[in-house]
């Protein structure tokens, strides 16, 4: 069930409706749970059965690891969770992945092996939901929170619908906190979050789906368009999949809102940003923050020696690579923003001095101009980087038309080089495709850079803009229209559904 | 305070509620002024909607019924040739292709066309896809259904999302002229922004200008046949690989209600006398090939379900209708010249089960004839 379908409006009638009526907390909770269970199933009704099992077990494992005292069996329990959940997520998600790479691997050292692949259908949103069980056991391990009690509520805390198969990746902190009192109606929460939807819904239906006819044909078959159209291309794919995952998280945070429940912020206009580190604290912030808390610090994060920071940050981003599918390309996306995060850090290793003159110079009108200079010139180049990872993200192992087989990863690997090689080389094609006949769409990259810099003047503490009711009213009006009209009549998922 | 001493900013000093209140209704006002005025337009955006049904169906309505009515999906609308027909019996044959349609809507038509006025041969033209298992939002059921078969449909079929959602749209659509209207709109849009849009203008008025064009008098419209060069597959795949749209292979059950209903509907076709033959309107080769696990298997079916109800089935396998891609619009769509060998093939097959009235020998003769691509 997608947000952007009439399916989902009709559901989303129903349960808001029955949500309020509702005038127990227990009875609203069973209720977002039988939904959530329900939304789940429109895609698969068996494999509900894995959030299910999921369920069960780290709510045992809560319980237990809050009443041992014993740290050698917490630490057990805690093992049993983490292979659990881990081992649901291999099995479902990687298993093919590591058989295709055995077998080549063993191909090339010259053995021959024939290990078949399973071919599991992949469940929905497996990732966000095992990210957000394992940290709840992890957090009642470390004592950071109690196990809760209640089944339901946790269950819950699980499956919610909203955020249940594309996040954000809640934290139980933040979210079961949120199930022990009883939500008042909020006529404000409604509108705030009527107004978000539609920004998700716009983001999604208007951007995203449109640039997509852009890039698919430019990534499926780059040796057929010239270097303009490939640097086209991947602006657009920039766009795209911001406009499609951080559409589909505001309509998440909207749909919570109006049920009285708040879910994290996700994205912070991240193609603003100035570094690497700057663009992972405002892309997929739910994610960043859990390999942050769950990975890179336990591995000791940056207050370890030189190396092994590098080390470690290389370790976090092949993982947050790697967490987004079972291919090799998203292993290379990975490395890459892992190789970028570590340069970055050791050059302000190698720049920070303690240069007691350096805040008089800013004062002054050219060191302020040089100032803007350097930062426009980290914009741009993180702006870059982030954007040739894309290449190699958006360059998966496609479908043959004909055999309707899978391509090997060598192949998409061969297109996203050739796709960055021609970025810089121009390409020399007879009869080049012409992309340019699209290119009023290219208004619509405006339009997302204008979205991310009137959301960063928010942040940043301007005051939103307030028309008149009867205009406001209006605006409303006009802009449901636009959608209505400018919708596609294909529904298409969302890109972070495969994750 | 009168309105004209009011600051600039006074908007911001109003209540909640009131603002609120203030923007649900100029929204609502806005919303419902709009609506209006695209019912009022309703003449105009007419000009931009592919109706297959509602324009052969008023075609037909004004007339004496044809002898031969040529029943089936687009396949059948391409692959049908009623000239041929024409000329092979000297009776008169209408092609009732409807785009999208499948076994459920081409029930409902047979037994509401054919309640008062009988032809003498239904030739219906099916193929696997029209009997898959699972479900494909067709446009043609919007304008062929209603409570009362929704209800049926629930029944026999069982509860599906997809159906009642389909439905719903259609019944709940018109209430919002804006969004049941919003493909028509857009392309009168696009219409208008040809300096912008070229290539989108360009496909709204060939749209515009196919609506326009009235039913040709046996329904049979193929553009090949029209003189319109439109590249084969082959010429596709080559042009763009990527942008060439495969046919989705359809799912079999032999549980699927499509096989219930055709039973019924070839059981209705014959209480009311009405001589009836059944043709496979075959994919391409390319398409065979990507379906090979399946088409057979529902090909086999088709054929049992003619058997069980006594109806003749012309299945037009290779051997007997060769073909290759070239013979292709697309993957599923017939080109001129095959359409007209798989027509010669059903009447060949329907004279040697003396379901025409009279043979003639100009059949032979169009089999002779040389077949040129247009």
């Amino acid at each position: 069930m997608i947000f952007s379908s009439w399916l989902f409006a009709a559901f989303f009638t129903f349960v808001f409706t029955a949500y309020w009526v509702l005038p127990t907390r227990n009875a609203r909770h069973v209720l977002l749970l039988v939904a959530s269970y329900a939304f789940y199933m429109t895609w698969n009704p068996w494999l509900v059965s894995l959030i299910v099992g999921s369920t069960v077990l780290d709510y045992c494992v809560a319980i237990g690891l809050d009443r041992l005292a014993s740290q050698r069996s917490r630490k057990l329990l805690l093992v049993a969770s983490i292979v659990g959940n881990l081992g649901i997520l291999a099995l479902f998600k990687y298993a093919d992945f590591f058989i295709l790479s055995l077998n080549s691997l063993c191909e090339t050292a010259g053995v021959r092996t024939n290990l078949s692949t399973l071919s599991i259908i992949l469940p929905v949103g497996i990732s966000f939901y095992t990210f957000q069980t394992l940290s709840y056991t992890i957090d009642v391990y470390r004592r950071r929170i109690p196990a809760t009690r209640s089944f339901i509520d946790f269950a819950l805390f699980v499956a919610f619908f909203p955020q249940l198969v594309a996040g954000p990746i809640v934290r139980a902190a933040d979210f079961l906190p949120q199930l022990r009192t009883i939500k008042r109606f909020d006529w404000d929460r409604m509108s705030s979050g009527a107004v978000l939807f539609l920004i998700g819904l716009t983001k999604k239906v208007i951007i995203a789906d449109s640039l997509a006819t852009l890039v698919d044909p430019v990534f499926a078959q780059p040796d057929r368009y010239v270097t303009r159209d490939l640097w086209i291309a991947m602006f657009c794919y920039g766009g795209q999949i911001f406009c499609d995952f951080s559409g589909y998280t505001d309509m998440a945070i909207a749909a919570s809102r109006v049920l009285g429940f708040d879910l994290c912020e996700n994205f912070r206009s991240p193609y603003l940003a100035t570094s690497l580190s700057d663009f992972w604290r405002r892309w997929h912030i739910s994610l960043s923050t859990w390999l942050r808390d769950y990975l890179y610090i336990p591995l000791g994060g940056s207050r370890i020696s030189r190396w092994l920071t590098y080390r470690n940050l290389m370790i976090t981003m092949l993982l947050g690579g790697l967490w987004h599918g079972a291919s090799w390309t998203f292993v290379i996306w990975g490395a890459i923003h892992g190789a970028g995060l570590a340069l970055a850090k050791w050059f302000n290793g190698m720049r920070t001095t303690d240069d007691p003159e350096s805040a008089a110079r800013t004062e002054s009108g050219i060191a302020r101009l040089a100032q803007f200079g350097t930062t426009a010139l980290c914009w741009l180049s993180t702006l870059l980087v982030v954007h040739f990872a894309w290449v190699f993200f958006r360059c998966q192992p496609m479908i043959d038309p004909i055999t309707e087989k899978l391509e090997p990863t060598s192949a998409a690997l061969a297109r996203a080089g050739f796709f960055l090689k021609h970025l810089i080389v121009p390409t020399q094609i007879a009869g080049p495709l012409w992309l340019m006949n699209k290119a009023p769409l290219l208004c619509l990259l405006v339009l997302m850079m204008a979205i991310q810099l009137y959301e960063e003047s928010i942040r940043r503490g301007r005051p939103r803009l307030v028309l008149s009711a009867p205009i406001a009213g209006v605006g409303y009006a006009l802009w449901i229209i636009a959608l209505t009209v400018l919708a596609p009549t294909d529904i298409t998922a969302f890109i972070y559904f495969q994750f | 305070m009168s309105s004209r001493e009011l600051p600039a900013n006074a908007h911001r000093a109003t209540s909640p509620a009131r603002r609120r209140i203030v923007i649900i209704f100029s929204a609502g006002a806005t919303l419902l002024a709009v609506d209006l005025v695209v019912r009022r337009a309703e003449p105009l955006l007419n000009q931009y909607q592919v109706n297959n049904f509602e324009k052969k169906n008023t075609d037909v309505s004004a007339r004496p019924l044809p002898d031969i009515i040529l029943m089936g999906s687009s396949r059948s609308m391409y692959a049908l040739v009623p000239d041929e027909f024409r000329k092979a019996t000297g009776l008169e044959a209408y092609n009732f292709g409807i785009s999208g349609s499948k076994v459920a809507e081409w029930q409902l038509l047979v037994e509401r066309m054919f309640e008062q006025r009988r032809p003498r041969l239904v030739v219906l033209g099916v193929n696997a896809s029209e009997f898959r298992a699972d479900y494909v939002q067709s446009q043609a059921a919007r304008h062929l259904f209603g409570w009362d078969d929704l209800a049926e449909a629930v029944i026999h079929d069982g509860l599906s999302l997809e159906v009642i959602g389909a439905f719903a749209r259609q019944k709940l659509g018109p209430l919002w002229a804006t969004h049941h209207r919003s493909g028509e709109l857009r392309l009168w849009g696009e219409e208008k922004l040809t300096a912008i849009l070229p290539k989108h203008a360009q496909f709204a008025r060939e749209v515009r200008e196919r609506v326009a064009r009235p039913v040709p008098h046996d329904g049979y419209e193929h553009p090949w046949a029209m003189g319109e060069r439109l590249k084969n597959i082959e010429e596709q795949f080559l042009a763009n690989p990527v942008a060439f749209e495969t046919a989705s292979v359809p799912l079999f059950s032999r549980e699927a209600p499509a096989y219930r209903r055709f039973g019924e509907m070839l059981d209705w076709l014959r209480s009311a006398n009405i001589a009836t033959i059944v043709t496979y309107v075959p994919n391409s080769p390319r398409t065979e090939k990507r379906w090979a696990v399946v088409e057979p298997q529902m090909i086999a079916a088709i054929a049992d379900v003619c058997r069980e109800h006594d109806t003749p089935f012309a299945p037009c396998p290779q051997l007997v209708v060769p073909r290759t891609d070239r013979d292709y619009l697309d993957e599923t769509h017939v080109g001129y010249d095959l359409g007209l060998r798989i027509s010669r093939q059903v009447i060949r097959q329907s004279i040697a089960m003396s379901l025409f009235p009279s043979a003639s020998p100009t059949v032979a003769r169009a089999d002779d004839a040389t077949e040129t691509q247009p």
